[in-house]
């Protein structure tokens, strides 16, 4: 029992970075129909900036975490000004800005490679490698504040889509953009603001990943797939499908791994098994969506 | 017969320089010519598939080494001869891409292309774990080139061969897109609702399109697996998939001469660049790719086009 | 210009003052392909560092058969082709002999233009079993701690201790190939394995298996991965749920960035390394590196010194730079005196086996007071 109640620690801490990368990806999929594989780069460069300002500058963590999140929003926004703002304008075909972030992907992580360098480095954890207990639930201190934070996030999110205006206009560009336009919603500034949002989120969970693991040119890979695989499995829609999706793709491999008796390297492919078997079953998710353009 | 032959002329020409090339170069040259061949050769099945028929897949490069890694396990580790090997491996070509397209005909854009990623993630991790059958995360090594007819294929010999296989794919794509079933790929590529809606059966096209291109994709790999006579996990990854797909955006999608230039620009370009560059030049690649697609839809060729335009040269068929 | 080439440049440079004219004439050139921009470039750029004090050594000591040596860089980005490719570059330019220092792939792949061309290669730091088999070349060499010699030292040292053990890796090429020698050494040498997990690249946490790992009530852990993150997970969760099974790594935990990442979490780990600072020959590279460098050296710096002073030497033995000669040169090397390896041990190679690491040339040393502590096992 006390085993399970570890690993139920361990599956929110997974569950955490999985939902902030899925919800980076839905901030900028529900009003732009754009899926930006990038944000597995912005999170690297989160984890960069961290390394930069926390074990560096030794800057103290709250003024560090708002650094990080700012600094990785602005580069997202500058992209989204520079590259996917002109493509939009011009009506170019669909899949012309995700090749164009597809670019951008290479592009941010070969200049973190090249301004970091490749070895990996250390990232501070605020509250050191201690170990907390919470009732039977027991683990590292930097999970908890993983959970703590993505729970802060998706209520932050959730409120925002339910109770505020500017909530209520990205839902309404999702379902139809340009009645969305009529009403004078003014589009472009709320896809500027849905690239930094996405950014900012991407990198906080950079961020909060790299004290376990060190930052890493290379760190954003996993988590670009991941994300996108908590996406599929809880819905394209919601903000609540992107926290679903994470945390059941957490458990499903936190469990394989721990109590299934098949031979370690074949867990390795369950993931991508159950990418593909969302992708192709249910490529709407577990929960329901409003309209999703493709 | 005068017009077959003005027909095959310029085909004629093509072939006559790539050999004449391929006999004058020699050692380092040679080598890269050759690979640069081979690229060539898988980079127009992946442009057929996703310039023409829009198809995001990632699976490609696994296909290419899907071809290389079959003809070697079937016609060396089990010493088959290598006609039953080479039509057994197209065998599983076939089979594959029909098993990764059937179940993925409904997905679009960067869903699609994420599906063939994990297939792609999939092949490699079956390629590691091989043991012995796929020599593991080393690979496959030290076999013979092949024989034909009794004359050992290698060195400049292989290379004629190369260039056969790089003729006959352009050829058989060339045919392919100027075929009714080529307007239809090049239709449901760039809007699948009106291709439906004038009749055209967008599954069994999509999953079509995704056979022939991955099998030629296969053919190419058959060809790479004697150019060192090595194969290993390492070869068909990402990397090589994300070189494919620049070269095919930045040379100009959609058509062939596009993909031809991209592949010759890009293999020349690193190699000049490693020089003085070196640790930079992917950063340069992906800078160059968003300068394409933001400024230059069409690509190089798009601008060759323009440059032909305003020298007064009449318009080549693409 | 990267940082590398300058600092490598700069040492030739410096040991010759003349090196800018009569260099390209009157010199003897040898080919290296290594890894600057790779996967493989944060572990050969530390190879290099050796590389440059050697040729500066050699350098001052008058060079090769009375000329400067030179080395002719060639950046394979550790990708196989492009490995074969600039193996090709390299014999066109005319060198007789290539050193390589990128990874076993990229050198199978490099061994098909050397066997092909009759180049002599070298191979000094790779640890792959099969490098000189896979392919019968007779003109490749490897000087590298061939991971089975290094397995099985490990594996003496644990023999008479442990029983039951697990066994822990990740999921890339090189930590499923250790994990594997690991297996079948444990299981000669009649250890039982009671559980093996595998923390797969880009996790975020190692609970679940380190929970597996607890589960199996192990007597010690075998580490065998490769990747710095994933084995930064594993000690940090192993710290972290107070585990204190003895851990056995690989190699790996030799390199000193460890040390750096997991500052205090490694004591009492056990790792395989090749190098023993109380040898003499270390003893007197230790001085000359810190000379230069400022810095502690350890093994993967010994590789490359030890590489450039064995090619001197070849090529002294030889006589000229015909290939042939040098292949035979290299063929007969009888204990030549190297900085890896355990304490009285040597190189030597012949035409049969051409794998010069010796076979009781690796030890196991402790970590202590997160430092690289001292040799406890040595041999076998």
């Amino acid at each position: 029992m006390r085993d399970f109640c570890e690993l139920i620690v361990s599956v929110g801490e997974g569950g955490g970075i999985y939902a902030l990368a899925a919800l980076a990806y839905l901030l900028v999929l529900r009003p732009t129909g754009i899926v930006n594989f990038a944000i597995g780069e912005l999170a690297t460069l989160g984890a960069f900036v961290g390394v930069a300002a926390l074990a560096w500058a030794k800057l103290p963590y709250m003024v560090g975490l708002p650094l990080v999140v700012f600094t990785v929003g602005l580069i997202s926004l500058l992209t989204e000004r520079l590259t996917v703002h002109r493509l939009i304008a011009r009506n170019a075909p669909v899949l012309s800005p995700v090749l164009v972030l597809l670019a951008m992907l290479t592009i941010y992580r070969q200049a973190g490679a090249s301004i970091f360098g490749t070895a990996n480095l250390f990232s501070p954890p605020p509250f050191g490698f201690s170990r907390i207990a919470i009732g039977p639930f027991a683990g590292a201190s930097q999970s908890f504040l993983i959970i703590a934070v993505t729970a802060v996030v998706f209520a932050a999110a959730w409120l925002f889509f339910e109770r505020t205006i500017w909530g209520k206009a990205f839902e309404a560009i999702a379902i139809d953009r340009f009645a969305a336009a009529l009403m004078g919603i003014n589009l472009s500034v709320a896809i500027m603001l849905s690239f930094a949002a996405g950014g900012a989120v991407a990198g906080l969970a950079g961020l909060l990943q790299s004290p376990l693991t060190s930052a890493s040119y290379l760190m954003g890979f996993p988590i670009a797939i991941k994300g996108f695989t908590a996406l599929m499995i809880g819905g394209v829609g919601r903000v609540e499908g992107a926290l679903v999706g994470a945390l059941l793709l957490s458990l499903t491999e936190k469990l394989v791994l721990r109590y299934a008796p098949i031979p370690a390297s074949y867990a390795l492919a369950v993931p991508f098994l159950l990418l593909i078997l969302f992708l192709i079953l249910k490529p709407r998710g577990l929960l329901a969506a409003g309209e999703v353009r493709e | 017969m005068r017009r077959a032959l003005r027909a095959a002329a310029p085909w004629l020409v093509a072939a006559a320089a790539l050999v004449a090339l391929a006999l004058v170069l020699r050692g380092y040259h040679a080598d890269i010519y050759r690979k640069m061949l081979v690229t060539a050769t898988l980079a127009l099945s992946f442009n057929y598939l996703f310039g023409v028929a829009k198809q995001l897949a990632f699976s490609h490069v696994s296909f290419f080494g899907l071809g290389a890694y079959g003809v070697t396990i079937l016609g060396v580790m089990q010493h088959w001869p290598m006609a039953p090997a080479i039509l057994a491996t197209l065998v599983v070509a076939v089979v594959l891409s029909l098993a990764v397209a059937i179940p993925t005909t409904r997905l679009e854009g960067f869903y699609l292309g994420l599906a063939t990623f994990a297939v792609a993630q999939l092949f490699t991790i079956a390629l590691r774990q091989g043991g012995d059958f796929t020599g593991g995360p080393d690979g496959l090594h030290g076999y013979a080139a092949p024989t034909l007819f009794g004359i050992e294929l290698s060195g400049r010999r292989y290379t004629i061969v190369i260039i056969a296989v790089l003729i006959a794919t352009f050829a058989v794509l060339r045919n392919l897109e100027l075929s009714y079933f080529g307007r239809a790929c090049r239709a449901v590529g760039d809007n699948s609702r009106a291709a439906a809606a004038m009749g055209i059966d967008v599954a069994r096209t999509r999953i079509l399109v995704f056979v022939v291109t991955s099998t030629l994709a296969a053919v190419a790999g058959m060809v790479y697996a004697f150019l060192d006579n090595y194969v290993n996990p390492n070869v068909f990854d990402f990397d090589l998939m994300f070189l494919i797909f620049f070269m095919t955006i930045v040379g100009g999608s959609g058509r062939q001469s596009g993909v031809l230039l991209g592949v010759v620009v890009l293999t020349l370009l690193s190699e000049s660049l490693s020089e003085v560059v070196g640790s930079h030049s992917v950063l340069i690649y992906g800078v160059i790719v968003v300068i394409a697609i933001l400024f230059w839809p069409s690509g190089l060729i798009g601008l060759v086009d323009v440059v032909r335009a305003r020298l007064g040269w009449g318009a080549r068929a693409p | 210009m990267n940082f590398r080439s300058v600092l490598v440049n700069a040492l030739v440079a410096g040991a010759f003052g003349f090196a800018a004219f009569g260099a390209s004439a009157e010199s003897v050139k040898v080919g290296i392909i290594t890894d600057h921009t790779g996967d493989a470039a944060d572990y050969t750029k530390l190879v290099e560092k050796g590389v440059a004090l050697a040729l500066k050594e050699v350098n001052e000591a008058g060079g090769v058969l009375g000329t400067p040596l030179e080395l002719v860089w060639e950046n394979d980005e550790n990708k196989p082709p492009l490995s074969a490719t600039k193996a090709h570059k390299l014999v066109d330019a005319g060198v007789p002999l290539i050193v390589q220092l990128s990874a076993s792939p990229a050198v199978l792949q490099a061994e098909s233009v050397t066997l092909e061309t009759k180049t002599p290669h070298l191979a000094p730091n790779q640890s792959g079993d099969t490098l000189t088999t896979k392919l019968d070349n007779p003109y490749f060499f490897q000087m590298g701690p061939l991971g089975s010699i290094q397995i099985k030292t490990l594996m003496a040292f644990a023999r008479s201790k442990y029983k039951r053990v697990a066994l822990v890796t990740d999921n890339s090429g090189l930590g499923i190939l250790i994990k594997d020698t690991f297996k079948a050494g444990l299981q000669q040498a009649g250890i039982e394995i009671v559980s093996e997990t595998i923390i797969e690249t880009g996790s975020t946490d190692a609970v679940p298996q380190l929970q597996r790992l607890r589960a199996s009530n192990p007597e010690a852990v075998f580490q065998a991965s490769v990747t710095t993150s994933e084995m930064a997970l594993f000690f940090r969760g192993y710290r972290q749920l107070g585990l204190n099974y003895p851990v056995l790594g690989s190699f790996n935990l030799s390199l000193p960035i460890y040390l750096e990442l997991l500052p205090g979490m490694l004591d009492g780990v056990y790792f395989v390394d090749v190098y023993d600072p109380d040898k003499p020959e270390t003893k007197a590279f230790i001085a000359k590196y810190e000379k230069e460098f400022h810095e502690p050296p350890y093994s993967l710096p010994a590789y490359g010194y030890d590489a450039i002073r064995l090619v001197a030497d070849v090529i002294k033995r030889a006589g000229s730079t015909d290939k042939e000669k040098i292949r035979e040169a290299f063929a007969s090397t009888r204990d030549f005196h190297t900085v890896i390896g355990a304490k009285g041990t040597t190189v030597s190679f012949s035409a049969q086996d051409r794998r010069g690491f010796p076979q009781n040339g690796a030890v196991v040393r402790v970590i202590e007071n997160n430092k690289h502590g001292p040799v406890v096992f040595a041999g076998f």
